[in-house]
Order: structure tokens, then sequence, then C-alpha cells
């Protein structure tokens, strides 16, 4: 049973309820547990602390707008606090409120202002040190006041009776946000955001009014479509794929997208495309087949009713967002659907929707091809391997999480026991960079093995679906072996556990070389062999990993 | 004075007390008090005392709401408000 632990400086028993009603509400089944009255300076550095008792998943601390008033140096008391915050790291992840004024000052006028001097202080501590640990992530307190407002939030009668800043309501408020927060650390993101044309990305029906006539930028509702592909690049630059999906003649609407003079988004924002008489639905499914993802990283927004009530019937592992009826709504509805969020955005992240347009690149470079040999020659292909680095394991832990196909035993960790795990030394943690003639594809590859002795153990290998097929498996594994061998083991071992959706890693091991060892049931490598029996492959390796034998 | 003050809606009270209390429909007695219910403890009464305010749309003074610790000192303080004197109950 997973655990949130609160603290801060008001009565959040409140909180602590609602948070966990909402949390119950999905698959897990969470508990949350509200430390000691205003505990939040000794919840990390005192063994007696909730925090120490209970050993959570997750740390919340909740800093009302009394901190800023009611502590005589709470700028040096925030030093202390997040001095004392470090004492946590890799144990637990840790959210955090930023700090927000609370507006009924005597003196307004000067009070609220002095007030946010400090509070911008205290947040700039609090952002400096969500940058510096990968651990720590905050939440905006001031979004939640401006969204609610603080007659919502907070009632002077339940303060005075409870010390319990947040009223009821107001603590209904502060666990949904909390719980978004909480699903964006425990779930990964949807991957891919579909979108409809005709009165989706723009106002009108390009095939009736024209390229001239249809809506976008200017006055009237043109505005809001195009408020609205702007909110849309927002979110691609966070990483989130775009796509389209519509019915319409797919040479007007290209050429609306390169030749209307005021679209934010052009056709090169978006990696795929399905513009069609075809059903939705099929049209969906092929783009998550182009793509090479699962229809469940898939996210429709699409203005019309009867196809949105289609998809959600025929592909219900897509997410519908529900659109509202006026387009000027479009940013609000895509700004409070809550698959997409994430703490933090990643160099790949940002990089991904370059590397979908040079994977059809490839894709094309090798229909042209006279031989697959030829085309994985022409790729020139290099990796740079190396072992996980404090800068490389949110990566790391992205990919672990996220790569569900090429995984050999789906062995998910989280960054604590990543990080525990380079220390320790028991295990390496090898990343795999792969570039070629059309480009970078980043961090693709994750190699967990444990070093000791004369059998080397794999205990996970996965790949990025963007970089399979084009040899690099059989390369990682020769470098790993090579290794191996050079360190004097003789064998090196793995296993393969079959998962729901890692069928196209099931006949890696043996097409590799390994052999099925009946008394352990673990595929086998004999590293005398190795070089003969692994297949060729075609990739330049530059060898950066530090040692990866484990001391004595 | 206090039979002239109209009553508030039974069920509308019931409703409210079993779904801020997360008590069930069965659960519930017209004469219930705090101490009868394990659920009703201190963080369940703010709840319930929130919940009434905005279904009754009453509000009541900070130091009346400690002290509304049963179903029947609620009814009478939403039908009188500001009137109410809790010691008359006691």
């Amino acid at each position: 049973m997973p655990r949130v632990v609160l603290a801060g400086d008001t009565t959040l028993t409140g909180v602590a309820r609602a948070l966990q009603k909402r949390l119950r509400s999905g698959t897990s089944k969470w508990s949350v547990i509200d430390s000691d009255f205003n505990s939040w300076q000794r919840e990390a550095i005192d063994p007696q602390s909730q925090f120490h008792q209970t050993s959570p998943e997750i740390l919340i601390y909740i800093l009302s707008p009394r901190v800023l008033t009611d502590l005589p140096d709470i700028e040096a008391e925030f030093d202390v606090f997040l001095r004392g915050l470090t004492s946590v790291a890799g144990a637990t992840r840790v959210l955090c409120t930023t700090v927000a004024v609370h507006p009924h000052q005597p003196q307004p006028l000067i009070e609220t202002l002095a007030g946010q001097r400090i509070a911008a202080v205290l947040n700039t501590k609090l952002l400096s040190f969500q940058e510096q640990n990968s651990w720590f992530d905050l939440i905006d307190q001031t979004a939640l006041f401006a969204s609610h407002g603080v007659s919502a939030l907070t009632d002077a009668r339940y303060e005075t009776i409870g010390r319990m800043y947040y009223s009821p309501k107001g603590a209904e408020l502060l666990a949904e946000a909390l719980s978004r927060a909480v699903s964006a650390l425990t779930t990964s993101p949807k991957k891919v955001l579909v979108l409809d044309l005709d009165n989706t990305l723009w106002s009108g029906v390009l095939g009736e009014d024209g390229i001239d006539g249809i809506g976008i930028g200017g006055d009237g509702v043109g505005y809001a479509h195009l408020r609205f592909q702007r909110a849309i690049k927002t979110l691609a630059r966070s990483g989130v794929l775009l796509a389209i999906c519509s019915k319409n003649d797919e040479a007007d609407a290209l050429g609306a997208l390169a030749e209307h003079p005021d679209m934010a988004l052009r056709i090169g924002d978006f990696c795929a495309h399905r513009i069609n008489w075809e059903s939705k639905c099929d049209n969906l499914r092929g783009l998550a087949e182009e793509l090479n993802l699962g229809l469940d990283s898939f996210v429709l927004f699409d203005d019309s009713p009867f196809e949105r009530e289609q998809v959600r019937r025929l592909a219900p592992e897509i997410d519908v967002i529900e659109v509202p009826a006026d387009p000027a709504d479009y940013v609000r509805a895509l700004a409070d659907y809550p698959g997409f969020d994430r703490f933090r955005v990643t160099e790949e992240d940002r990089s991904r929707s370059r590397q979908y347009l040079e994977q059809a690149q490839r894709e094309a470079l090798k229909r042209q091809s006279e031989s697959l040999e030829e085309f994985y020659i022409s790729l020139q292909m290099h990796a740079l391997i190396e072992c996980a680095r404090e800068t490389t394991l949110p990566r790391v832990h992205q990919l672990i999480w996220k790569t569900n196909q090429f995984n050999l035993t789906t062995q998910r960790y989280d960054e604590p026991e990543l990080r525990s795990m380079m220390k320790s030394g028991e295990r390496r943690i090898v990343t795999l960079r792969l570039s070629d003639k059309l480009g970078e594809s980043g961090l693709a590859g994750v190699l967990i093995v444990s070093t000791a002795g004369l059998r080397w153990e794999i205990d996970n290998l996965l790949l990025s679906c963007r970089i399979l097929g084009r040899t690099v498996e059989y390369g990682l594994i020769r470098f790993i072996a090579q290794k191996a061998r050079a360190a004097g083991a003789c064998e090196l071992a793995a296993s393969f556990i079959p998962s729901a959706r890692n069928h196209i890693a099931a006949g890696f091991l043996q097409r590799a070389g390994f052999q099925m060892e009946e008394r352990s049931g673990k595929w086998v490598l004999t590293l005398d062999k190795a070089d003969t029996l692994i297949p060729k492959d075609f990739v330049s390796i530059t060898d950066k990993v530090d040692e990866l034998v484990t001391g004595e | 004075m206090e039979s002239t003050a109209p009553l508030p809606d039974e069920t509308a009270l019931k409703n409210v007390v079993v779904s801020a209390l997360e008590i069930a429909h069965t659960a519930y007695r017209p004469d219930l008090q705090m101490h009868d219910v394990p659920a009703w403890d201190s963080v369940a009464h703010l709840n319930l005392i929130f919940a009434i305010e905005e279904a009754f749309a009453v509000k009541f003074q900070t130091e009346l709401i400690p002290q509304l610790d049963s179903i029947a000192k609620l009814r009478a303080a939403i039908a009188q408000g500001a009137a109410f004197d809790p010691g008359s109950m006691a």
C-alpha cells in the first residue's frame, strides 16, 4: 500500500482525508497520513517524525501563506529547511507548495507587496532546489489562489477553531491539485495529441469556406483558435507529439497549413497525419502503427461529439478530451486535461518530434535501399556507451518506466533504487546514445548488469522502440560480452520475462546466441564463442564506460 | 420566539449529514449525537458544518461551531441562526 505523508505549518487532517479519498478512486490503495501540526521544519531531520516512522513513497510539504507573516526570520528558517531536506535525498519523492501571499493584511498597500517580495525570495530558493534535485518538485500555490480565490480556500473561523488555514472547501481544492500532482509523479504521461482540423484548429470548414474563408487569427472566433494553436505549440515543446486526424481533402488541408499566413502551427509541427475520409478509429490505429506507439498513448481533441463518441466506444484505450462548445474555452479544456502532466522536460522530450520526423526519413531510405545491409551501412550509425550519471538518471528512469516493447524483464526501478544501484556498485547501469547521419536519437538504451565473478548477469536490457531494427541491440550485447570477457568472465546470463507488451523482445536472446540453461531457467551466452554467435551489427561504438567490474 | 422559526427540511438535513460524515443512510437517526458516531470526529465536524452552511445558506459564529454537537442542535441552529443559544439545549 503506497503512502503519502503531509507536513506543513497548519492543520492538514482535512487535506489528508480529502487527498486519500481522491487517490483511492484510482487503482492503487494509497494511504495519506498528516504529520504533526507545524512539523515542516523538523519532518526531514527528526527520527521520530511521521516521515521517518512511515517511510512514505511521497512526502508533501504544504506551506500556507502564514509562514510569511508568522515566522520572525522566514528566510533563514527556509535555508535550514532546505538543508534538512537534502538528508532525505533519494529515499522518497518530495513535493512542496510554493509560497503564496494572503491578501487580507493591515496596511495592504504596503504589506501585501512586502509579502510578495519575501515570497519571491523563498520561491526562488525552492525553484533552484528543484533544479538541483531530481526527487524534489513544486506545486504552484499562487496558481491555486488565483484560480479559486482566498475566500474559497480559507475561512478565518476554521483557522480560529482548529489552526486549520485551509477550510473544508480549501482542503478539497488543495487535494484536487495534489492528487493531480501525485498522478503526474506515478503515471507516465500520454505521448500524442491527435487533432481534428475544421472547427478545431480553425473555425469553419475548409472544403466549403476555402483557405480564405476559414477563421484563424485576426478578431473574433479566429483569435480563439489562434490561442488554441499557440497552447498546443507550448504543449509540443514539452515533448508531446502532435498528429492530425481529419476528414478533409489532404492536399487542401496541407496547403492551408503551409500557406495560410496566420497559423501558429505548421505542418512541420506534426509528426504524422491522416487526412482522408476513412473512419477516425481506423485512422487512429494507423497512426499508432506508424508511430510505433500503443493506442493508450493517444489523446484526441475533436470538436465533433459524434467522432468523440465513436472513438470512446470503439477505441476506449484513447483518452478523448471533452471539447467545450465554445472555441474560446478550448485552451482551458486542454489545461484541465491532466494526461500530459509532467514535472520535468528532458532533452529527449524536447527533441522527440524531430526524432519521429527523422524516423520517417529512415523508413524512406530503407525503401530505397537495395538490401538491408546497404541500408544499415548508409545510416552511418554511431553509439556512445557510458555508465549512468546523476545527469542522465532522469532519462534512464523515464526509459525504464516507459519502455514496454523491447524490454527483457519489464523490471521497473524508481529513482532512489537506481541511485543506490549506481552508488553501491553491485550492479552497473550502462546507457547507450545513438546517432546516425539523419540525427540524434539521444539516450535510447539501458542495460543493467551485475559484473561480479565468472558469470555476468544482465538484470535488464531495454531499448526505445525508435532505435529498434537497426542491429543496435546486437552491438550493445557484443560490447558487454567483450567487457565481460576482458574482465575474465566466461558467461553472460540474462532472463526474459514475458509481459503483455514485450513480445518483440521474445526471441532476442536466442538470436543473439544465448542458450537456455535448464537448471536455472536463464539464457546464457558462452563468451569465448560470443563473437561468432552474436549477429553482425553496423554500429561504431565509442566506449566511455568507467570500470565496469565490481571491486573486491 | 423559538417556535416561530421554520425548521430545516429533514430529508435535506439527513442527506447533508450522511454525505459529510460519510456514514450509511441506515446509520442516521434524527437524534444522533457527535459522541455516538465514531466517524464524527473534530475534522468531520468542520466538514459537516461547512456542508450545512452551504446547503442551508447559514453562517455560524466561530464560538458556536464546536458546540453544535448533535443533530438536534444543528437543526435548531439552522432554524434560528444567530438567535440560537446552545445553552438552552444542553
